[in-house]
C-alpha cells in the first residue's frame, strides 16, 4: 500500500558475506561506483583504550569500509569487508527505485570482488509513527499498534517508555522476522513517536545466483509489507494518508 | 491497556529519533550483560545515522560533518516536509556551510542548534523559508524580512530560541525581543501578527 506520507525513516537491504574481503577490493568497489554518488567517505571504528600509566584514553581506529552518499544524504551504499548495504532515508520513494539502486550497487560490488558467498540477507524497514498529542496526557498504544508490551495494571502508573523485540520464524521462504518496537524521542514538538522496525532476514538456503537473490529479496519485501499492515491499526494508517 | 504517558521533557539533540532505552542498574551476571548488550543494540543508530567523525581535524571537516549531520537529521522528519521546500532548504545549507564563505575563526553550526531550528520549522510551518545565518559560536539564525518588518530567531540548544523583531503595527514602530521555549513561540509572537513574515510563499510545507 502506498501512503502519501509513508512513516519509513529508513529502508535497508543488507547482505552479509561468508568471508572477509581485502581492503583493496572494497576500495575498488567504492571507486567504481563513485561517479553515481556525490560523496565517498571512509568508514572507521574508533575505540578508546585507557592507558593505566598516563590515565589517558588513547583513540585508535580500524578501517571498516567505504560509504557512498547522495548529495542530500538520503541514498547510501556501504561497502564493507564483510557486508554490503544499500539504504534509503526518508522521504521514501518506493521499492522499484530503491531495488534498482541496490541491484546496480551489487553489480558493481561483484565486478570488483567476484563471487561472494553470503551468510545472511535482510530487508529492513524502520518506521516511525508520529502521533499528534492534541492536549492528551496519555496515548493508547492499541489505537495505533497491534504489537506492544503488556504489564500488570497494579505495577503503578502508565508506561513512560518501552522497548520490545519479537523474533519469530515466518514459516515461508526460510525467513525470520526480527521486529523491534519502542518509544522514540519525538522529532516533532507536540507528538509522541513509536518505532516499528521490521527486519525480515534469512540465514539458511541462501541464494547462489544473483537472479535468485533478487527473487527472494522481492518476496521478503512482500513479507515485510504484510507484517507492517498487520502491526498497525486503521487509526495509524490515517496518519500516513 | 497499553497506554503511554506523554513526556514533557525537552530531548537532547542526540536522542531525537532514537529509541528511548532506560539502562538498568549495573549487573555482573551473564544474564545482565546479555540484557545490556540487547539494549545497546536496540538503542544504537543504524550506520546511515552514525559514522560522523568523533574529532574533526579542521574547519573544512567540521563544516563537512555539520552539513552531513543536518541533512541526515532533516531526513528524520522528511515525511512531514514538502519535497521542493526541503530541496531548497538543502540549497541554503549548502551555501551557508560552504568553506569559501566561512570565517576561519568562527565555529561550525552545531547539531543542537540545527535540531532546534528544524523543530521550530516543523512546529510553525512557515510557508516562506527564512534566510539563514550563523553566530560565531555555532548557533543558527533564521531571518524573515518583509519590507521594513524583520523577525530574527537564534536557535539555542534544547528547543529554546532567542528572538527579536521590529514591525509597524497601527502606524507605530515596535521592537520586541525575548528568549522562549519553542512550544510557546507561536503564542509569544501572536500579538505581532507573524503571518506577515511566514505567509505568501510558493511552496507550502505538508502538514
Amino acid at each position: 500500500m502506498l501512503y502519501a506520507r509513508a512513516p519509513i525513516t529508513e529502508a535497508v537491504v543488507e547482505l552479509r558475506f561468508a568471508t572477509t574481503f581485502p581492503q583493496t577490493k572494497v576500495e575498488a568497489a567504492g571507486r567504481r561506483l563513485r561517479d553515481e554518488y556525490f560523496y565517498l567517505d571512509p568508514e572507521s571504528i574508533v575505540q578508546f583504550k585507557l592507558e593505566p600509566a598516563t590515565k589517558k584514553a588513547e583513540p585508535s581506529s580500524s578501517w571498516l569500509g567505504v560509504k557512498l552518499s547522495s548529495l542530500d544524504r538520503t541514498d547510501s551504499v556501504f561497502f564493507r569487508q564483510n557486508t554490503f548495504m544499500c539504504s534509503r532515508l526518508a522521504p521514501y520513494t518506493g521499492w522499484d527505485v530503491f531495488f534498482a539502486r541496490t541491484v546496480r550497487a551489487w553489480e558493481v560490488w561483484r565486478k570488483s570482488a567476484g563471487h561472494t558467498a553470503l551468510s545472511r540477507i535482510g530487508v529492513r524497514y524502520v518506521n516511525r509513527i508520529d502521533v499528534p498529542i492534541e492536549n492528551r496526557a496519555l496515548v493508547r498504544l492499541e489505537d495505533y499498534l497491534n504489537v506492544f508490551p503488556k504489564s500488570p495494571d497494579d505495577l503503578g502508573g502508565p508506561l513512560s517508555a518501552y522497548a520490545m523485540q519479537v523474533v519469530r520464524p515466518l514459516d515461508v521462504d526460510d525467513c525470520v522476522l526480527a521486529l523491534n518496537t519502542a518509544t522514540v524521542a519525538p522529532p516533532l514538538i507536540g507528538f509522541a513517536s513509536f518505532a516499528l522496525d521490521i527486519d525480515v532476514f534469512r540465514e539458511a538456503n541462501l541464494p547462489q545466483r544473483d537472479d535468485d537473490l533478487w527473487d527472494i529479496l522481492t518476496r521478503m519485501r512482500g513479507h515485510k509489507n504484510r507484517i507492517f499492515e498487520s502491526c498497525i491499526t486503521g487509526r495509524a494508517r490515517a496518519l500516513f494518508d | 491497556m497499553g497506554a503511554i504517558q506523554i513526556q514533557k521533557l525537552r530531548p537532547d539533540a542526540g536522542a531525537i529519533g532514537r529509541t528511548s532505552v532506560s539502562f538498568p542498574s549495573m549487573g555482573t551476571s551473564t544474564t545482565s550483560q546479555f540484557i545490556k548488550q540487547k539494549l545497546d543494540d536496540l538503542a544504537a543508530p543504524t550506520p546511515s545515522f552514525s559514522g560522523i567523525r568523533i574529532a574533526a581535524k579542521g574547519l573544512d571537516e567540521e563544516l563537512y560533518d555539520a552539513l552531513a549531520a543536518f541533512k541526515i537529521r532533516t531526513a528524520a522528519v522528511a515525511m512531514h516536509l514538502d519535497r521542493d521546500w526541503r530541496a531548497k532548504l538543502f540549497g541554503q545549507l549548502d551555501s551557508l556551510l560552504a568553506l569559501s564563505d566561512w570565517q576561519v575563526e568562527d565555529a561550525a553550526p552545531t547539531i543542537e542548534s540545527y535540531s532546534t531550528f528544524l523543530r521550530m520549522l516543523t512546529l510553525l510551518r512557515p510557508q516562506r523559508r527564512p534566510g539563514l545565518g550563523a553566530t560565531f559560536d555555532g548557533r543558527l539564525i533564521a531571518t524573515w524580512t518583509v519590507g521594513d518588518d524583520r523577525l530574527t530567531i537564534e536557535c539555542l540548544p534544547k528547543d529554546v530560541v532567542r528572538w527579536q523583531l521590529s514591525a509597524t503595527i497601527d502606524g507605530e514602530r515596535e521592537r520586541a525581543a525575548g528568549e522562549t521555549p519553542l512550544p510557546r513561540l507561536a503564542a509569544v509572537l501572536r500579538p505581532y501578527d507573524p503571518g506577515r513574515w511566514f505567509q505568501n510563499a510558493n511552496h507550502l510545507p505538508t502538514g
